[in-house]
Protein backbone atom coordinates (compact mmCIF):
# COMPACT_ATOMS: atom_id res chain seq x y z
CA UNK A 1 0.00 0.00 0.00
CA UNK A 2 1.19 3.25 -1.28
CA UNK A 3 2.28 6.29 1.73
CA UNK A 4 0.68 9.46 1.37
CA UNK A 5 3.08 10.82 -0.75
CA UNK A 6 2.90 8.29 -3.60
CA UNK A 7 -0.71 8.30 -3.55
CA UNK A 8 -0.74 12.12 -4.03
CA UNK A 9 1.79 11.63 -6.95
CA UNK A 10 -1.00 8.76 -8.34
CA UNK A 11 -3.78 11.19 -7.36
CA UNK A 12 -2.47 13.99 -9.74
CA UNK A 13 -1.60 11.81 -12.43
CA UNK A 14 -4.74 10.41 -13.03
CA UNK A 15 -6.37 14.27 -12.52
CA UNK A 16 -3.99 15.16 -15.66
CA UNK A 17 -4.75 12.20 -17.38
CA UNK A 18 -8.44 11.13 -17.23
CA UNK A 19 -11.36 12.93 -19.14
CA UNK A 20 -13.61 15.33 -17.23
CA UNK A 21 -17.31 15.40 -16.81
CA UNK A 22 -19.58 17.72 -15.98
CA UNK A 23 -22.60 16.75 -14.72
CA UNK A 24 -25.70 19.36 -14.31
CA UNK A 25 -28.33 18.87 -12.14
CA UNK A 26 -30.51 21.56 -11.30
CA UNK A 27 -28.87 25.00 -10.66
CA UNK A 28 -25.65 22.82 -9.09
CA UNK A 29 -23.15 21.51 -11.46
CA UNK A 30 -20.53 18.55 -10.78
CA UNK A 31 -17.06 17.71 -12.57
CA UNK A 32 -16.43 13.74 -12.49
CA UNK A 33 -13.63 11.67 -13.60
CA UNK A 34 -13.88 8.96 -15.81
CA UNK A 35 -11.90 5.91 -15.06
CA UNK A 36 -11.87 2.47 -16.70
CA UNK A 37 -14.14 3.51 -19.16
CA UNK A 38 -17.68 3.93 -17.26
CA UNK A 39 -17.03 4.80 -13.89
CA UNK A 40 -17.89 7.97 -12.68
CA UNK A 41 -15.69 9.34 -10.13
CA UNK A 42 -15.90 12.47 -7.23
CA UNK A 43 -12.90 13.95 -6.30
CA UNK A 44 -12.82 11.30 -2.92
CA UNK A 45 -13.59 8.87 -4.65
CA UNK A 46 -10.68 9.51 -7.11
CA UNK A 47 -8.66 9.84 -4.02
CA UNK A 48 -9.76 6.27 -2.66
CA UNK A 49 -9.23 5.12 -6.60
CA UNK A 50 -5.54 6.17 -6.86
CA UNK A 51 -4.84 4.87 -3.69
CA UNK A 52 -6.16 1.59 -5.16
CA UNK A 53 -4.05 2.04 -8.02
CA UNK A 54 -0.63 2.76 -5.91
CA UNK A 55 -0.76 -0.34 -3.95
CA UNK A 56 -1.27 -2.66 -7.33
CA UNK A 57 1.31 -0.67 -9.14
CA UNK A 58 3.76 -1.03 -6.09
CA UNK A 59 2.26 -4.92 -6.23
CA UNK A 60 3.62 -5.71 -9.84
CA UNK A 61 6.70 -3.66 -9.49
CA UNK A 62 7.50 -5.86 -6.55
CA UNK A 63 7.01 -9.51 -8.21
CA UNK A 64 8.77 -8.01 -11.53
CA UNK A 65 11.65 -7.53 -9.10
CA UNK A 66 11.67 -10.97 -7.29
CA UNK A 67 10.90 -12.60 -10.56
CA UNK A 68 14.08 -10.70 -11.67
CA UNK A 69 16.38 -12.09 -8.91
CA UNK A 70 15.27 -15.50 -9.77
CA UNK A 71 12.87 -16.09 -6.68
CA UNK A 72 11.02 -18.62 -8.36
CA UNK A 73 7.31 -18.53 -9.77
CA UNK A 74 5.30 -15.94 -8.80
CA UNK A 75 1.52 -16.01 -8.74
CA UNK A 76 0.24 -13.08 -10.89
CA UNK A 77 -1.16 -10.45 -8.10
CA UNK A 78 -4.96 -10.25 -9.75
CA UNK A 79 -5.10 -14.03 -8.78
CA UNK A 80 -4.60 -13.90 -5.16
CA UNK A 81 -6.94 -12.69 -2.71
CA UNK A 82 -6.84 -11.81 0.90
CA UNK A 83 -8.32 -11.08 3.80
CA UNK A 84 -8.94 -13.57 7.15
CA UNK A 85 -12.53 -14.20 7.82
CA UNK A 86 -14.77 -15.05 10.64
CA UNK A 87 -15.48 -18.53 11.04
CA UNK A 88 -18.66 -20.63 13.50
CA UNK A 89 -18.89 -23.77 13.59
CA UNK A 90 -16.45 -24.27 10.53
CA UNK A 91 -18.76 -21.95 8.61
CA UNK A 92 -17.54 -18.34 7.07
CA UNK A 93 -19.86 -15.82 9.34
CA UNK A 94 -21.37 -13.36 6.88
CA UNK A 95 -24.91 -11.03 6.83
CA UNK A 96 -27.55 -12.28 4.81
CA UNK A 97 -27.76 -11.52 1.15
CA UNK A 98 -29.93 -8.52 0.24
CA UNK A 99 -29.86 -7.32 3.96
CA UNK A 100 -29.06 -3.47 4.05
CA UNK A 101 -26.58 -2.59 6.99
CA UNK A 102 -28.64 0.47 8.21
CA UNK A 103 -26.43 2.92 10.64
CA UNK A 104 -27.28 6.20 12.29
CA UNK A 105 -24.46 8.25 14.22
CA UNK A 106 -25.74 9.21 17.18
CA UNK A 107 -25.16 13.30 17.42
CA UNK A 108 -26.03 13.66 21.12
CA UNK A 109 -22.76 11.22 21.81
CA UNK A 110 -20.50 13.71 20.39
CA UNK A 111 -19.01 16.49 22.08
CA UNK A 112 -19.30 18.81 19.08
CA UNK A 113 -21.31 19.22 15.80
CA UNK A 114 -17.82 19.50 14.39
CA UNK A 115 -17.05 15.93 15.44
CA UNK A 116 -20.47 15.01 14.24
CA UNK A 117 -20.41 16.18 11.08
CA UNK A 118 -16.60 14.19 10.42
CA UNK A 119 -17.92 11.17 11.20
CA UNK A 120 -21.08 11.28 9.72
CA UNK A 121 -18.99 12.50 6.40
CA UNK A 122 -15.80 9.66 6.99
CA UNK A 123 -19.11 6.96 7.51
CA UNK A 124 -20.18 8.32 4.03
CA UNK A 125 -16.94 7.72 2.57
CA UNK A 126 -15.92 3.95 3.70
CA UNK A 127 -19.48 3.16 2.95
CA UNK A 128 -19.00 3.78 -0.25
CA UNK A 129 -15.85 2.45 -1.05
CA UNK A 130 -17.40 -1.24 0.36
CA UNK A 131 -19.97 -0.78 -1.38
CA UNK A 132 -17.96 -0.14 -4.37
CA UNK A 133 -15.67 -3.31 -3.93
CA UNK A 134 -17.98 -6.09 -2.65
CA UNK A 135 -21.67 -6.92 -3.15
CA UNK A 136 -22.69 -4.87 0.26
CA UNK A 137 -25.17 -1.86 0.45
CA UNK A 138 -25.14 0.68 3.54
CA UNK A 139 -27.41 2.71 4.50
CA UNK A 140 -27.40 5.94 6.63
CA UNK A 141 -30.75 6.58 8.75
CA UNK A 142 -29.78 10.27 9.14
CA UNK A 143 -33.57 10.83 10.50
CA UNK A 144 -32.43 8.84 13.41
CA UNK A 145 -29.06 11.18 14.30
CA UNK A 146 -31.49 13.09 16.96
CA UNK A 147 -32.27 9.93 19.13
CA UNK A 148 -31.84 10.81 22.56
CA UNK A 149 -29.68 8.33 25.02
CA UNK A 150 -27.29 5.94 23.21
CA UNK A 151 -29.76 3.05 22.65
CA UNK A 152 -29.72 1.66 18.98
CA UNK A 153 -33.31 3.97 18.00
CA UNK A 154 -33.84 0.97 14.73
CA UNK A 155 -31.37 0.67 12.77
CA UNK A 156 -28.82 -2.43 12.23
CA UNK A 157 -25.82 -0.69 13.99
CA UNK A 158 -25.32 2.57 15.71
CA UNK A 159 -21.73 5.30 14.87
CA UNK A 160 -21.09 6.76 18.44
CA UNK A 161 -18.26 8.71 19.95
CA UNK A 162 -16.87 7.22 23.55
CA UNK A 163 -14.21 8.19 25.86
CA UNK A 164 -11.85 4.90 26.02
CA UNK A 165 -8.89 7.00 27.12
CA UNK A 166 -7.11 6.43 23.79
CA UNK A 167 -7.35 2.67 24.34
CA UNK A 168 -8.01 2.95 20.34
CA UNK A 169 -8.59 5.18 17.98
CA UNK A 170 -11.75 3.93 16.93
CA UNK A 171 -13.80 0.43 17.43
CA UNK A 172 -16.49 -2.60 15.81
CA UNK A 173 -17.89 -5.57 16.09
CA UNK A 174 -18.40 -8.86 14.17
CA UNK A 175 -21.61 -9.91 12.10
CA UNK A 176 -21.84 -12.82 14.72
CA UNK A 177 -21.35 -10.54 17.80
CA UNK A 178 -24.49 -9.87 19.87
CA UNK A 179 -27.02 -7.42 18.70
CA UNK A 180 -25.93 -4.96 22.10
CA UNK A 181 -22.41 -4.90 20.41
CA UNK A 182 -23.17 -4.08 17.35
CA UNK A 183 -21.76 -0.37 17.40
CA UNK A 184 -18.99 1.57 15.85
CA UNK A 185 -16.58 3.15 18.72
CA UNK A 186 -15.22 6.32 18.01
CA UNK A 187 -12.43 7.77 20.43
CA UNK A 188 -11.76 11.13 20.76
CA UNK A 189 -8.18 10.16 19.70
CA UNK A 190 -9.95 9.85 16.29
CA UNK A 191 -10.69 13.73 16.23
CA UNK A 192 -7.21 14.64 16.76
CA UNK A 193 -5.31 17.18 14.34
CA UNK A 194 -2.24 14.85 14.55
CA UNK A 195 -3.43 11.49 14.00
CA UNK A 196 -1.18 9.70 11.84
CA UNK A 197 -3.52 7.22 10.12
CA UNK A 198 -6.08 8.37 6.96
CA UNK A 199 -9.81 8.63 9.28
CA UNK A 200 -11.66 7.70 6.59
CA UNK A 201 -9.40 4.63 6.28
CA UNK A 202 -9.78 4.29 9.78
CA UNK A 203 -13.28 3.54 9.29
CA UNK A 204 -12.93 1.53 6.24
CA UNK A 205 -11.13 -1.03 8.73
CA UNK A 206 -13.72 -1.00 11.23
CA UNK A 207 -16.49 -1.66 8.37
CA UNK A 208 -14.74 -4.53 7.05
CA UNK A 209 -14.40 -5.69 10.83
CA UNK A 210 -18.38 -5.43 10.34
CA UNK A 211 -18.61 -7.33 7.21
CA UNK A 212 -16.90 -10.40 8.54
CA UNK A 213 -13.08 -9.71 8.37
CA UNK A 214 -10.46 -10.15 11.06
CA UNK A 215 -7.07 -8.51 11.57
CA UNK A 216 -4.61 -9.54 8.55
CA UNK A 217 -1.42 -9.42 10.83
CA UNK A 218 -2.49 -12.01 13.07
CA UNK A 219 -1.28 -14.56 10.18
CA UNK A 220 2.01 -16.59 10.93
CA UNK A 221 3.54 -14.55 7.85
CA UNK A 222 3.16 -10.89 9.50
CA UNK A 223 6.20 -9.48 11.10
CA UNK A 224 6.65 -10.71 14.40
CA UNK A 225 6.46 -7.34 16.14
CA UNK A 226 2.58 -7.12 14.97
CA UNK A 227 0.28 -7.68 17.66
CA UNK A 228 -0.60 -11.66 18.47
CA UNK A 229 -4.48 -12.44 18.58
CA UNK A 230 -5.97 -15.89 19.05
CA UNK A 231 -6.56 -17.80 15.17
CA UNK A 232 -9.79 -19.80 16.62
CA UNK A 233 -12.90 -19.53 14.12
CA UNK A 234 -10.99 -17.41 11.43
CA UNK A 235 -10.72 -19.15 8.13
CA UNK A 236 -7.71 -17.51 5.94
CA UNK A 237 -9.96 -16.56 2.01
CA UNK A 238 -6.21 -16.93 0.94
CA UNK A 239 -2.33 -15.55 0.89
CA UNK A 240 -1.06 -13.02 3.23
CA UNK A 241 -1.71 -9.05 2.56
CA UNK A 242 1.21 -6.83 4.10
CA UNK A 243 -0.69 -3.86 2.50
CA UNK A 244 -4.39 -5.16 3.05
CA UNK A 245 -6.99 -2.74 5.26
CA UNK A 246 -7.28 -5.08 7.33
CA UNK A 247 -3.52 -5.22 8.96
CA UNK A 248 -1.96 -2.82 11.39
CA UNK A 249 1.14 -0.34 10.95
CA UNK A 250 3.22 -2.59 12.47
CA UNK A 251 7.15 -4.48 11.84
CA UNK A 252 7.21 -1.65 9.37
CA UNK A 253 4.28 -2.89 6.55
CA UNK A 254 0.46 -1.99 6.58
CA UNK A 255 -0.08 1.56 5.62
CA UNK A 256 -1.49 4.58 7.21
CA UNK A 257 -4.14 5.41 4.68
CA UNK A 258 -6.07 1.68 5.22
CA UNK A 259 -6.97 1.94 1.61
CA UNK A 260 -8.42 -1.10 0.42
CA UNK A 261 -6.76 -2.95 -1.94
CA UNK A 262 -7.45 -4.53 -5.26
CA UNK A 263 -6.06 -7.89 -3.22
CA UNK A 264 -8.90 -7.24 -0.48
CA UNK A 265 -11.40 -6.61 -3.50
CA UNK A 266 -10.95 -9.88 -4.18
CA UNK A 267 -10.91 -11.40 -1.20
CA UNK A 268 -14.18 -9.82 0.16
CA UNK A 269 -15.64 -10.54 -3.09
CA UNK A 270 -14.95 -14.27 -1.83
CA UNK A 271 -17.70 -13.39 0.94
CA UNK A 272 -20.20 -10.91 -0.74
CA UNK A 273 -19.84 -11.17 -4.45
CA UNK A 274 -19.07 -8.46 -7.13
CA UNK A 275 -20.45 -4.90 -6.26
CA UNK A 276 -24.14 -4.48 -7.10
CA UNK A 277 -22.62 -1.27 -9.26
CA UNK A 278 -21.04 -3.84 -11.37
CA UNK A 279 -24.11 -5.35 -12.64
CA UNK A 280 -26.93 -4.07 -15.21
CA UNK A 281 -30.36 -5.32 -13.81
CA UNK A 282 -32.53 -6.36 -16.21
CA UNK A 283 -36.76 -6.54 -14.84
CA UNK B 1 -27.98 -20.79 29.99
CA UNK B 2 -26.92 -19.65 26.75
CA UNK B 3 -27.38 -21.85 23.45
CA UNK B 4 -24.36 -23.57 22.48
CA UNK B 5 -24.69 -22.23 19.21
CA UNK B 6 -24.80 -18.28 20.86
CA UNK B 7 -21.73 -19.11 23.00
CA UNK B 8 -18.68 -17.61 21.70
CA UNK B 9 -15.58 -19.26 20.92
CA UNK B 10 -13.87 -18.30 23.70
CA UNK B 11 -16.87 -19.33 26.28
CA UNK B 12 -17.49 -22.54 24.60
CA UNK B 13 -13.54 -23.16 24.95
CA UNK B 14 -13.06 -22.00 28.32
CA UNK B 15 -15.95 -24.65 29.34
CA UNK B 16 -14.31 -27.36 27.80
CA UNK B 17 -11.20 -26.68 29.99
CA UNK B 18 -12.47 -26.44 33.51
CA UNK B 19 -9.12 -26.05 34.53
CA UNK B 20 -8.48 -22.65 32.57
CA UNK B 21 -11.78 -21.29 34.19
CA UNK B 22 -10.23 -21.89 37.53
CA UNK B 23 -7.33 -20.31 36.60
CA UNK B 24 -8.90 -17.41 35.47
CA UNK B 25 -11.37 -16.88 38.66
CA UNK B 26 -8.42 -17.12 41.24
CA UNK B 27 -6.53 -14.70 38.48
CA UNK B 28 -5.21 -11.38 40.01
CA UNK B 29 -3.87 -9.85 36.94
CA UNK B 30 -6.80 -10.40 34.90
CA UNK B 31 -8.35 -7.95 36.99
CA UNK B 32 -5.56 -6.24 36.00
CA UNK B 33 -6.34 -6.39 32.57
CA UNK B 34 -9.84 -6.00 32.98
CA UNK B 35 -9.11 -2.57 34.50
CA UNK B 36 -6.86 -1.49 31.79
CA UNK B 37 -9.07 -2.41 29.25
CA UNK B 38 -12.90 -1.82 30.19
CA UNK B 39 -15.59 -0.07 28.04
CA UNK B 40 -16.78 2.92 29.23
CA UNK B 41 -20.61 1.70 30.22
CA UNK B 42 -23.80 4.42 29.80
CA UNK B 43 -25.71 2.82 32.58
CA UNK B 44 -24.94 -0.21 35.33
CA UNK B 45 -27.09 -2.38 34.11
CA UNK B 46 -25.17 -2.87 30.61
CA UNK B 47 -23.14 -6.16 30.22
CA UNK B 48 -19.33 -4.70 31.12
CA UNK B 49 -17.15 -5.20 27.72
CA UNK B 50 -13.63 -4.94 27.03
CA UNK B 51 -11.62 -3.70 23.98
CA UNK B 52 -10.39 -7.01 22.60
CA UNK B 53 -8.14 -7.86 19.99
CA UNK B 54 -6.95 -4.27 19.53
CA UNK B 55 -9.89 -2.57 18.16
CA UNK B 56 -13.49 -4.78 18.69
CA UNK B 57 -15.35 -5.64 21.49
CA UNK B 58 -15.70 -8.84 24.02
CA UNK B 59 -16.62 -10.01 27.44
CA UNK B 60 -14.41 -11.45 29.92
CA UNK B 61 -14.11 -14.77 28.20
CA UNK B 62 -12.78 -13.28 25.10
CA UNK B 63 -10.33 -10.90 27.17
CA UNK B 64 -8.89 -13.63 28.48
CA UNK B 65 -8.38 -16.35 26.03
CA UNK B 66 -7.22 -13.50 23.60
CA UNK B 67 -5.07 -12.35 26.29
CA UNK B 68 -4.09 -16.65 26.62
CA UNK B 69 -3.38 -16.52 22.51
CA UNK B 70 -1.18 -13.15 22.80
CA UNK B 71 0.85 -13.93 25.86
CA UNK B 72 1.81 -17.24 24.76
CA UNK B 73 4.33 -16.31 21.99
CA UNK B 74 7.39 -15.76 24.06
CA UNK B 75 8.37 -12.64 22.53
CA UNK B 76 4.73 -10.88 23.04
CA UNK B 77 5.49 -7.10 23.98
CA UNK B 78 2.07 -7.13 26.05
CA UNK B 79 3.86 -8.36 29.53
CA UNK B 80 0.21 -8.49 30.96
CA UNK B 81 -0.78 -11.33 28.18
CA UNK B 82 2.34 -13.44 29.22
CA UNK B 83 2.28 -13.16 32.38
CA UNK B 84 -1.65 -14.72 32.11
CA UNK B 85 -0.38 -17.67 29.84
CA UNK B 86 2.54 -18.43 32.53
CA UNK B 87 0.23 -18.81 35.46
CA UNK B 88 -1.73 -21.58 33.86
CA UNK B 89 0.07 -25.25 33.75
CA UNK B 90 1.87 -26.58 31.36
CA UNK B 91 -0.47 -28.87 29.76
CA UNK B 92 -3.08 -26.05 29.28
CA UNK B 93 0.08 -24.14 27.73
CA UNK B 94 0.48 -26.56 25.47
CA UNK B 95 -3.57 -26.76 24.77
CA UNK B 96 -3.41 -22.96 24.38
CA UNK B 97 -0.78 -23.12 21.55
CA UNK B 98 -2.19 -26.05 19.94
CA UNK B 99 -6.19 -24.72 19.75
CA UNK B 100 -5.32 -21.02 19.92
CA UNK B 101 -2.93 -20.54 17.70
CA UNK B 102 -3.51 -22.92 14.94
Amino acid sequence: MPDDTTSQDMLSRLKSSLKKITIEDGDVSEELYRVEGDLLLDEDQLEIYAQQREALEKERSLQKERAALGAGDVAPQEGRSSLVGVTSNGKLVRWKPGLVLTYCVLKNTFSSTERYEKAVAGMKQATWAWENTCGITFQHKSELDNSNGTANPGTLFTVREIDAGGQFIAAAFFPNDPKNRRRVLIDPSYFDQNLSFDPVGVLRHELGHVLGFRHEHIRSQAPPQCPDETMADTLDLTQYDPQSVMHYFCGNVGSRTLAITDIDRIGSQKLYGMPFSSFNYVE
Amino acid sequence: MADESEKTYASNFLDKHPALRETMARSKRLDELEKKVALPKDDESEEQLYIVRGDTVGDKDELYVDALARGSNPETKDALARELFLETDPAMQALIIDELKK
